[in-house]
């Protein structure tokens, strides 16, 4: 146990990995301080809103309810830059409507126009479950993990290691789960501060119950989820990529003896797969490495899908047990080749 | 009783031993040699870092590879380059080397502010490492080595780095610790262990030159070192014929140490050989260029 705790201690104790997460966790709060002073007018008139939504109550038929329907609304709405606003929130509504009804008859919120003011929530959903915090997660990832390998060869330690007792016995377990705590802890505390600021900052706290699918920006979703499932979802999704690029950045970390060609391995996995061609077999293929399976959106979405011996399987799913194979092949190979180029053994 | 049987090792097309035998006991061994005769890969295969590609090294008859952790338990080493964590400071880093050697946290406290006292660093063990000089990362880096209360320490260059002070410290705790311990010192300064050493085993060419006291060494040379005293301008035609060992100016004169194997004038005074005098006698031949291995 003493052990675990002294190797996390070396990311405590290490300056550059803890400036980077600060720096990320400040871009964060810029992120959605911006976004809040951007949208905060478009927040307030609910009340008004929803004045225009009862205005339709008893309008809405379900024969409507089809995903092509919705897709054309939005296209149309798209089009449409001279709309009133009144044409506006009927689209986002009626949408909203037919996307819950596509995943199955909800009931509660169906019949009766309501506003919700989900302004908060698409842009906690365009953040969270983007590209842009897998980004974030995954560079914050090197650095965390960083100084639980090169700290050692860089100050001479791993003599001492391998000679020690516990050292040699213990030393690749205790590196291994050390990483993987701290890269959950990282992830969790990014994933809920930027949740917990968002609903604070946008005081959608009252979203969280509503369907998934009644939230204007994004695309369908199949599964029967609300607002605050998908987000729950979208954390476990990054929770698994992430460990899985933990395992190949360990892998990494120690075959490579300069801390500078960790790093860049380590941007280069991130970035490459977000330049990679998102169409055909290589998209879907993409979609799984970690940089990109790190977004929520494989839960909705025209991707959301493969079809494998006739059965269409939901990305996140296929993902989420490609991934943990993967981690765990890593791991075992990675336990067998540790002192592989360190000891001559 | 550790003991090295048959013991071969190369690296790449360089072979650094070949088919060596060694004893170490209870006491202070010394590895004596130039930089690059392959001290520190003889250390490393004591200390399981590296494995021989011939022979064995034994452990109270037990292959040492074989016995693994149960032989790291009874090991302290302290390598050439002394590993410490440059934002820790000096009760931090050891805290981490208990840790790596299963100490308890209570226990490992206790040991650490014993040594700390006791090496003379107790003031500054709350002081971050990276302000500290290389005499006292040193001895940051013995007291991690004695941790574990081992029985056999292996140390590599101990000295590198102390002030005169400091080495003097050392050597009276490596006596007092060889009193019931093996303790493998490897070394090139011969005025470091020349009083302390309980044997001594120079390498050369790949082979063991000498393994035995330092008196049974020197005493090889004993009537082939000499000293004279001449002017100035007499020493370059002096060198030119003769191995010098040592000069220094007294008085006006210069005082020449020199070897001679035989056929000595009758004005050159015998003196009694010491450690130094064999060192460079016997590796005379040496460049000190073979630092690849180190």
């Amino acid at each position: 146990m003493k052990l675990y705790k002294e190797e996390i201690k070396k990311t405590f104790k290490t300056r550059l990995s803890l400036g980077v997460i600060l720096l990320i966790i400040l871009i964060q709060v810029c992120a959605v301080v911006a976004s809040y002073s951007k949208l905060r007018d478009n927040c307030k008139d609910v009340k008004k809103y929803n004045e225009y939504a009862n205005a339709y109550n008893g309008t809405l038929d379900e024969s409507m309810v089809d995903v092509n329907d919705i897709r054309l609304m939005e296209n149309d709405f798209y089009h449409r830059k001279d709309d009133t606003v009144e044409d506006y929130f009927y689209q986002q509504y009626l949408a909203s409507i037919c996307r819950a009804k596509q995943v199955e008859k909800i009931g509660d919120n169906v019949n009766i126009p309501k506003y919700y003011n989900a302004i908060g929530i698409n842009c906690m959903a365009q953040n969270l479950t983007s590209t842009v915090t897998s980004f974030f997660v995954l560079v914050g990832i090197i650095f965390i993990v960083l100084p639980v390998y090169s700290k050692d060869r860089e100050n001479g330690m791993d003599y001492i290691i391998y000679t020690s007792y516990l050292g040699r016995k213990e030393i690749c377990k205790v590196k291994l789960w050390a990483a993987y705590v701290l890269v959950g802890l990282w992830v969790t505390i990014y994933y809920l501060f930027s949740f917990m600021l968002y609903v604070g900052v946008f005081d959608c706290y009252d979203m969280l119950t509503i369907p998934i699918n009644s939230i204007g920006c994004l695309l369908l979703c199949p599964l029967r989820i609300n607002v605050l499932e998908y987000f729950i979802l979208g954390y476990v999704l990054l929770l698994i990529s992430s460990f899985a690029y933990t395992s190949v950045m360990l892998f990494v970390y120690a075959r490579v003896n300069y801390t500078v060609f960790c790093i860049g391995a380590g941007v280069l996995l991130i970035i490459l797969p977000m330049f990679l061609p998102k169409n055909g077999i290589l998209g879907r293929v993409t979609c799984i490495l970690p940089s990109v399976f790190g977004k929520a959106d494989l839960i909705i979405g025209n991707a959301v899908s493969i079809n494998i011996f006739g059965h269409e399987v939901l990305l996140a799913y296929f993902g989420a047990v490609v991934l943990l194979t993967a981690t765990m092949m890593i791991n075992l190979v990675y336990k067998k080749t540790f002192w592989i180029g360190r000891v001559d053994l | 009783m550790l003991v090295i049987k048959g013991l071969s090792k190369r690296y790449a097309d360089k072979v650094v031993y070949e088919n060596i035998d060694l004893t170490f006991d209870k006491g202070i061994s010394v590895l004596l040699a130039p930089n690059g005769a392959g001290k520190t890969t003889l250390m490393n295969m004591l200390v399981t870092i590296a494995k021989p590609d011939k022979g064995q090294i034994l452990y109270n008859d037990k292959d040492i590879y074989k016995l693994g952790d149960s032989y790291r338990k009874i090991l302290g080493y302290l390598p050439q380059k002394v590993g410490y964590y440059k934002n820790y400071t000096a009760y931090e880093n050891l805290m981490y080397v208990a840790a790596l050697k299963g100490l308890r946290e209570e226990n490992a406290d206790s040991i650490i502010n014993m040594y700390l006292d006791k090496f003379g660093l107790f003031e500054v063990k709350d002081k971050k490492v990276k302000g500290f000089s290389g005499g006292m990362l040193q001895r940051v880096g013995i007291i991690g080595a004695l941790l574990n209360e081992p029985e056999i320490l292996v140390l590599d260059e101990p000295t590198a780095g102390l002030d005169p002070k400091e080495r003097v410290r050392l050597k009276k705790i490596l006596s007092d610790l060889g009193k019931e311990r093996i303790i493998i010192v490897s070394t090139h300064i011969t005025s470091d262990i020349e009083f302390i050493a309980n044997k001594i085993v120079m390498i050369k060419d790949r082979k063991i030159l000498h393994d035995d006291k330092v008196d049974t060494i020197c005493s090889k040379y004993n009537g082939k070192i000499y000293e004279v005293f001449l002017d100035a301008n007499e020493v370059a035609e002096f060198e030119c014929n003769n191995y010098v060992l040592m000069q220094q100016y007294e008085n006006n004169k210069v005082k020449i140490r020199f070897f001679m194997d035989e056929g000595a004038d009758i004005n050159y005074r015998s003196v009694i050989p010491n450690l130094d005098d064999v060192f460079v006698c016997e590796y005379k031949d040496c460049t000190g260029s073979e630092g690849v291995l180190e």
